[in-house]
C-alpha cells in the first residue's frame, strides 16, 4: 500500500536513525539493509577544523544517493521552543529540506517531550513553512492539538528514547490511531525488537522510526533486515484484517463425526 | 590604532578588527569552511548565508558554527 510523508512517496514505512552504530561502514550497510528511505540526523556545534576529517557526513550522503532517500533533521537536545526553532532554521539551510523532526525535551532522564514548548515550536515552525514531524508522548490530547495546528505527521513514543522497552501503553497508542484516522502516525522511540514494530503496524500505524534497536544489536545489519520484514509483516497483517479476539475457545477441528471415544454418553 | 573586537566562536575567544563582517570572520577562523556544510547562529539567532557579508560583528558577539552529526 502506498505510503508518503507530506506528499513525498516512499517505498518503506521504516524510518531509521544514523547514530550509535559501531562504525560508519556498519551504519551504511545497516541502513541500506533496512531499505529505509528516511534517515534522521542532527546538527551540533563542532570544530570545523576537525570535521574535515570526519567521514560520517560523506557516508550519509552516499546512503541517500544509493537508496534515493531523504534526510530528516532533528532538533535533539533542544529544551525550549526558541532553541528548536533556531536549530530547525539552521537545519533547513544546511540540509536543504523543509522536513524537521521536532524534539523539545522536558526531562533530562527520560527525555520526555515538553508538550507546551512542543506546541509553541510546532505552531511557529509551520508558519515558517516547515513540514513538522513532532516527537510526542502517547497523549491523545497533545496529538490532537498537534494535528489541529497542521502537523500532518505525528510521532508518539512507544517508550522513552533508547530504552528498548517497546510499546508501554498499547491502549493509548490504539486510541490515538482510532481518534486521528487522517493523521500519518509514526511510532517513534523506545522500540526494542522487530515484534514491537510489527505490533505498531498491526494497530494501523503508518510507520515506525527507530535507531538504537538496530544500531545496538549484536548484528545491526541482520537486525535491520529483521525490522524491514517486521514492518512489512505488520502492514500486511493490518490490511489482511486480524481476527477478533474471542472470550471462549472455538475448536479449529470440526467436532462433527468425532470418533466414538470423544462422544458424551 | 585598529580597534579589536572580542568575539567568541564555538565558545573560544577570538579577536578581529572592528568593522569585520561575519563572512570574513568565519573564513579567517577556518579557511576550509567553504568546502563544508555548516550553519551559523549569531548570538543564538540563526543567520542565513546570504546575510554573512552584510552582518557586521560587534564586540562581545557569539558565533556558533554547527555541522552535521549522526542522530536518531
Amino acid at each position: 500500500m502506498s505510503f508518503s510523508l507530506y506528499d513525498t512517496p516512499l517505498n518503506s514505512r521504516l524510518l531509521i536513525g544514523s547514530a550509535l552504530y559501531p562504525s560508519p561502514d556498519i551504519m551504511k550497510k545497516a541502513i541500506l539493509a533496512s531499505q529505509s528511505q528516511v534517515i534522521t540526523l542532527s546538527l551540533k556545534r563542532q570544530n570545523p577544523h576537525a570535521f574535515a576529517k570526519q567521514q560520517i557526513w560523506q557516508y550519509i550522503q552516499e546512503i541517500i544517493t544509493l537508496n534515493r532517500g531523504y534526510l530528516l533533521p532533528n532538533t535533539a537536545g533542544c529544551k525550549t521552543a526558541k532553541e528548536a526553532i533556531t536549530l530547525a532554521e539552521m537545519s533547513r539551510e544546511l540540509f536543504h529540506t523543509d522536513w524537521i523532526k521536532l524534539e523539545v525535551i522536558g526531562d533530562d532522564y527520560n527525555l520526555q517531550p515538553d508538550p507546551i514548548e512542543l506546541l509553541i515550536a510546532a505552531e511557529q515552525l509551520i508558519k515558517l513553512g516547515f513540514k513538522v514531524l513532532p516527537y510526542c508522548t502517547d497523549d491523545l490530547v497533545l496529538c490532537q492539538r498537534l494535528y489541529d495546528l497542521g502537523c500532518e505527521v505525528i510521532m508518539p513514543w512507544a517508550s522513552p528514547i533508547g530504552t528498548g522497552k517497546g510499546l508501554m501503553n498499547p491502549y493509548n497508542l490504539a486510541t490515538i490511531r482510532s481518534r486521528l484516522p487522517d493523521a500519518t502516525l509514526i511510532l517513534d522511540a523506545g522500540i526494542g525488537k522487530p515484534s514491537d514494530a510489527c505490533m505498531a503496524m498491526e494497530m494501523g500505524y503508518d510507520g515506525v522510526l527507530l535507531n538504537s534497536a538496530i544500531a545496538l544489536a549484536d548484528n545491526p545489519v541482520q537486525m535491520a533486515q529483521a525490522f524491514s520484514l517486521a514492518v512489512s509483516a505488520g502492514e500486511h497483517a493490518y490490511l489482511a484484517g486480524i481476527m477478533p479476539q474471542r472470550p471462549t475457545a472455538h475448536p479449529s477441528t470440526p467436532t462433527l463425526d468425532s470418533p466414538f471415544w470423544h462422544q458424551h454418553k | 590604532m585598529t580597534q579589536l573586537l572580542n568575539v567568541r566562536i564555538n565558545g573560544e575567544r577570538h579577536q578581529f578588527p572592528a568593522g569585520i563582517n561575519l563572512q570574513d570572520a568565519l573564513f579567517h577562523y577556518c579557511d576550509t569552511l567553504s568546502s563544508q556544510r555548516f550553519a551559523v547562529a549569531l548570538n543564538q539567532q540563526f543567520t542565513s548565508k546570504i546575510n554573512y557579508p552584510i552582518t557586521v560583528l560587534h564586540d562581545g558577539d557569539s558565533i556558533d558554527i554547527l555541522l552535521p552529526i549522526q542522530g536518531g
